[in-house]
């Protein structure tokens, strides 16, 4: 006898929820409701389901959506439902985002941002299977050194030294392997698939004990002893996001308050803002799910503009490329298929690395693409992106950008049309 | 409830002289004893908040007098990331702090106890964001 299963997509970028239409085509399960297929039913309306599946970011209102299912287990996909997710960040500006996990008993947790759909198979016949540590599958070498300053990723990373040694926190320390594997990429793991109960912790810990040589900040009490001082120092200049940084995925599991910046205007501006600029076109790529890719490439063109970065002709037939795949993922929106949406992100992902476009930077790619005959050089990153306040805008068929930063690089206002 | 990580050789040396000496201190503050500061990092501060703890602050041994090799210094570097994290969710900065005291002077103690209360009940700190 075939499983029952329903899919109920919460919020967020759809990534998880397209993927998890591969229920349909599976062996010994049956479809019954999906948030995706409006010509099935809602979840509520189809009586008693085995197996639902819920993917992307939680509200409050959303625990009585998935206690209003009559099912056995509980399947979370993706790490949204599981802990907020990057979603979780919008916290920071005080946004309802939860964890589901803390309040309703989740039977699998599939983490990944996004996962991939063998993952689901494996969930659904009784668990996520095995991953090993993502330290063990990278490709760099971890020295037992401490570092001498710490360093944002302005550049690409010397690609064969762990880049928790070259002074830049990567998270792959408390990670699992992933679909992503952001460190092939030259772009530092920011924890989506976490190996240990409190990675935001373990990662603070684990870098700030590499950190012991770096300048802090210190004074002398009226009371004649020696104190932790508030001023600016190594670690401040160094670490200029440490909620998009360490918490980047853990946010509403890990701090348990509300955050009080004022909100920046909606849910996405409410996650960008705050962000450095180095780490925004990832960032952007991952919560506008389907419309990333546009998004990612007007925000690094924008960017690019307003600070006199002039990409080569490669990079930018190879971005000519990618947009190409953006038209196929904007068509899917209105109608999802699954096939079609496979074959879109494996494009995507030959050129941008992964479905987060951890290869796309500022002037070029981090790393050589494998759809591309050129040679490297024709689209490697030039240099270092320069860092200060400017006020950027660019738009293509799909999207509308624009921000601006502060001296520090740091995105402090941000609107995008879609 | 303020909750003060001390490491037993300075931190808790100096509120047991403290104590000797019958001084006062604000009765906010918890004493969590510990071997060293060194054994203090982001998941206990994070722990202690997410418990409800106003405010969180280790106390360990003066800058070059850690009993174990420079553990305070390592978690000098943690603290400030903390607080960091704080400014940048929107709290103050004071609500995690660092002090060192001497074994000797119960004073030393107590100034750590009278600074850490007072910024603890400072606008943007942990205890009024649970008021509102």
């Amino acid at each position: 006898m075939s499983r029952s299963v329903a899919v109920l997509q919460l919020g967020g970028c759809d990534r998880c929820a397209f993927q998890t239409l591969a229920v349909g085509g599976l062996d010994g399960y049956e479809l019954r409701s999906h948030s995706l297929l409006p010509s099935l039913p809602g979840p509520e309306s189809v009586g008693h389901v085995d197996v639902l599946v819920v993917t992307g970011a939680a509200t409050t209102d959303d625990i009585q959506r998935v206690q209003g299912v009559d099912y056995d287990i509980l399947v979370a996909y993706g790490t949204c439902p599981v802990t907020g997710g990057v979603f979780g960040l919008a916290r920071q500006k005080g946004a309802d985002i939860i964890a589901l996990a803390d309040t309703i008993d989740v039977d699998t947790a599939v983490y990944g941002c996004p996962p991939s759909v063998e993952q689901l198979e494996a969930a659904l016949d009784g668990g996520p299977g095995e991953r090993r540590p993502l330290c063990e599958t990278c490709e760099r070498t971890m020295k037992p050194e401490r570092m001498g300053q710490i360093v944002r990723p302005l550049s690409v990373p010397a690609p064969s030294e762990c880049m928790n040694n070259q002074g830049i926190p990567c998270s792959g320390v408390v990670s699992l392997d992933c679909a992503q594997r952001c460190v092939d990429f030259g772009a530092p793991c920011r924890g989506c698939v976490p190996s240990v109960a409190d990675p935001s912790a373990s990662m603070i810990g684990y870098f700030g004990s590499l950190a012991a040589d770096v300048d802090v900040h210190t004074e002398a009490s009226e009371w004649t002893t020696d104190m932790l001082g508030d001023g600016p120092d190594g670690i401040t200049e160094g670490l200029v996001d440490v909620v998009g940084t360490f918490f980047r995925f853990t946010l509403a599991t890990a701090f348990r308050l509300p955050g009080r910046q004022p909100s920046a205007g909606s849910l996405h501006a409410d996650i960008m803002v705050g962000r450095p600029i180095e780490e925004a076109p990832q960032l952007a790529a991952t919560v506008y799910g389907l419309d990333g890719i546009s998004v990612c490439l007007n925000l690094v063109e924008a960017y690019e503009s307003a600070v006199g970065i002039e990409p080569s002709p490669e990079t930018v037939a190879l971005r000519g490329r990618l947009r190409e795949v953006q038209r196929v993922l904007r068509e899917l929106r209105g109608a999802p298929d699954l096939e079609r949406y496979s074959e879109a992100v494996a494009q995507a992902r030959a050129i941008g690395g992964n479905d987060v476009m951890s290869n796309v930077f500022f002037g070029g790619f981090r790393t050589p693409v494998k759809a591309s005959d050129a040679p490297y050089e024709a689209y490697a990153v030039p240099g270092p992106v320069e860092v200060r306040a400017v006020r950027g805008e660019a738009s293509d068929d799909f999207t509308k950008v624009s921000f601006t930063t502060d001296e520090n690089g740091l995105i402090r206002e941000w609107s995008c049309e879609l | 409830m303020i909750v003060v990580f001390m490491c037993e050789h300075c931190g808790q040396g100096a509120a047991n002289t403290a104590g000797v000496l019958r001084m006062e201190y604000d009765p906010r503050i918890s004493i969590v004893p510990v071997p060293c500061a060194g054994r203090v990092g982001p998941r206990e501060v994070l722990t202690a908040i997410n418990n409800s703890a106003e405010a969180v602050s280790v106390v360990g041994c003066c800058f070059g007098a850690c009993h174990y090799s420079n553990a305070n210094m390592v978690t000098l570097r943690k603290m400030k990331i903390m607080k960091k994290f704080l400014q940048e969710m929107g709290y103050s900065m004071d609500c995690v702090t660092m002090y060192t005291s001497r074994a000797a002077e119960g004073d030393t103690a107590l100034g750590d106890f009278e600074d850490v209360a007072a910024k603890a009940d400072g606008e943007d700190c942990l205890g009024a964001a649970r008021v509102e």
